[in-house]
């Protein structure tokens, strides 16, 4: 598989914007104590490993995945398991559950990635919200895990955790979409049966791309969980599958750039604008956002922006 | 092949057919539409399974195998109707087959070998060039390329030159001589007879999924049955080859 990942380019505009947004978010922590503004680039860090872990499977492959609150919800049980029942630290407990959600993934996938176009959406639109459900029946005290606290009150140690998350998933996820291993993503997009002919295992490469981006999120999920102090159904939630679809969207799918974009927007504005106190309003400005956008860059910002590359 | 059976419901697309192809040989197949010609190349690679028969390729029983593994074993195949990769350039489009061809015959890398591909069918120039912005005939060029690019040991290609002015037809003529000569065996459908009869060492007249006959190209463009089965009689092909 190494050599799908050679001759890449980083001395390239999209790489540039990568690093200038990982370095603000480095900045924040340094430059303000800020609870409030802390809290509010903790969430866009957070959204932003979902929206990223959206577009490496969807915007790259063309498999639109409406599920990504399965593995985010997936890597948050298994933490709190892990810290609660188990006694790992925090550090080991995420990276447990991005494994994890590799391997709950992996039985997600290797059903719905038989599926094409709305039967996959269908499929993986219901999977999270079955297993919500399911939590909410199975287990006591509602399906939720409580207790998880060892680091509800170190929000330096959640951020600095988020970030470091979403710096590794951007760089790995720029050199994944700009290598060999992009085009072959890309390909799959394309024309599935075309690459198939040209004896490309679609199978496996898009199993790749579905367990890539199940391990940020679960790892992310597992960050949500220590930050809140609690793993309950509502990690599961269609907010968590619709909003980075919306970011990628506004930012420009299967650019990688453009999720970041599209989450430092989205997510900035409905924090910074204190829209949040209703829970239901973020859906509902993402999509009047969405909507504004797309009217007038309808490949989203940084698609717009780079219109004249192919 | 050995009796390779295939139905699509009530309709018998391929009956029975059996042929073999040796190295460097260059085989084509003529049969009026609907003969099974499409559907057997698309049994050979293993888009389609057969519902009886063997199909055996270097040794190996790859009936019903994969298309993407039947590849790796040096098989390849180009579409009738093209399909290329639209919203990615032509460079990147070779360059797939390049890639997935992991080990080279020639040890040579990807790039290398998606830039001598395009070269062969005269695309070199157009490498920077989205694929949807190509004209047919390119198109078709660059389905071969991508062909050409997947070093195949046995290569199908399903009505190459149609769509091609005779400039492309004698560029693209030109790169499977070349390949020819390099140890690959080709079989090929291609309705523009007389330009296939340039370069075939033996035909096959199919016709409603079974084999009419087979030969020379001489023999079987002249054969009383095929004349009666497509040709509509009085036909006389003047064959002569450009090597």
């Amino acid at each position: 598989m190494s050599h799908l990942i050679r001759g890449i380019k980083f001395r390239t505009s999209s790489f540039y914007v990568i690093i200038a947004s990982i370095a603000l978010l480095v900045a924040v922590e340094v430059l303000t104590t800020n609870p409030f503004v802390v809290g509010v680039f903790t969430l866009i860090a957070v959204y932003g490993v979902l929206a990223l872990s959206w577009d490496v499977l969807s915007g790259l492959t063309g498999y639109l995945n409406f599920g990504l609150a399965f593995p985010f919800g997936v890597g948050g049980y298994l933490a709190a398991l892990a810290s609660t029942r188990v006694g790992l630290g925090p550090a080991e407990s995420i990276l447990l559950a991005g494994a994890g959600a590799i391997g709950f993934g992996f039985i997600a996938g290797a059903t719905s990635l038989r599926l094409r176009g709305h039967f996959f959406i269908m499929v993986t639109l219901l999977i999270p919200l079955a297993t919500a459900d399911f939590l909410n029946y199975a287990l006591v005290q509602d399906g939720s895990i409580f207790g998880v606290n060892s680091l509800v009150n170190d929000t330096a140690y959640v951020y600095n955790a988020a970030v470091a998350i979403l710096a590794a998933s951007a760089v790995l996820f720029y050199m994944v979409a700009y290598s060999r291993l992009g085009l072959i993503f890309r390909s799959i997009r394309e024309n599935e049966v075309a690459a198939e002919a040209l004896g490309i295992n679609t199978a496996k490469y898009k199993m790749l791309a579905f367990s890539l981006s199940n391990f940020f999120a679960g790892m992310i999920g597992a960050v949500y969980v220590f930050s809140n102090g609690v793993a309950s159904p509502t990690d599961f939630g269609l907010l968590f599958s619709a909003l980075p679809v919306f970011m990628c969207a506004l930012g420009g799918m299967g650019t990688i750039v453009g999720p970041i974009i599209g989450t430092i927007l989205l997510e900035g504005s409905i924090d910074f604008l204190r829209i949040n106190y209703i829970q239901d309003a973020r859906l509902l400005i993402a999509s009047l956002l969405l909507l504004l956008v797309l009217l007038f860059f309808p490949k989203g910002i940084w698609g717009y922006i780079k219109r004249g590359e192919s | 092949m050995e009796n390779v059976m295939k139905r699509f419901g009530g309709i018998t697309a391929l009956n029975g057919v059996s042929f073999s192809v040796k190295q460097n040989e260059f085989v084509g197949i003529i049969g009026p539409n609907g003969a099974g010609k499409t559907t057997l190349f698309s049994t050979i690679v293993g888009a389609l399974k057969p519902d009886a028969g063997r199909i055996v390729f270097r040794g190996k029983d790859i009936t019903g195998m994969r298309p993407s593994a039947t590849v790796h074993l040096g098989l390849a195949r180009t579409f009738q109707i093209v399909r290329p990769f639209l919203n990615l350039t032509v460079l990147e489009n070779v360059l797939l087959s390049a890639i997935s061809r992991r080990v080279s015959r020639g040890g040579s890398r990807p790039e290398d070998r998606a830039h001598v591909a395009l070269k062969r069918v005269g695309l070199d120039a157009r490498e920077p060039v989205l694929a949807s912005k190509l004209t047919h005939g390119e198109l078709k060029r660059l389905g071969i390329a991508q062909a050409i690019a997947l070093e195949p040991v046995l290569l199908l290609l399903d009505e190459p030159f149609g769509g091609l002015s005779t400039e492309e037809i004698g560029i693209v003529s030109g790169a499977l001589v070349e390949l020819s000569r390099a140890g690959t065996s080709f079989v090929i459908i291609e309705h523009r007879v007389r330009e296939m009869m340039r370069i075939v060492n033996r035909v096959i007249a199919l016709d409603q999924g079974s084999v009419l006959t087979a030969g020379t190209p001489e023999e079987v463009v002249n054969d009383k049955r095929v004349i009666e089965a497509f040709l509509g009689g009085g036909a006389n092909f003047a064959r002569s080859k450009t090597n």
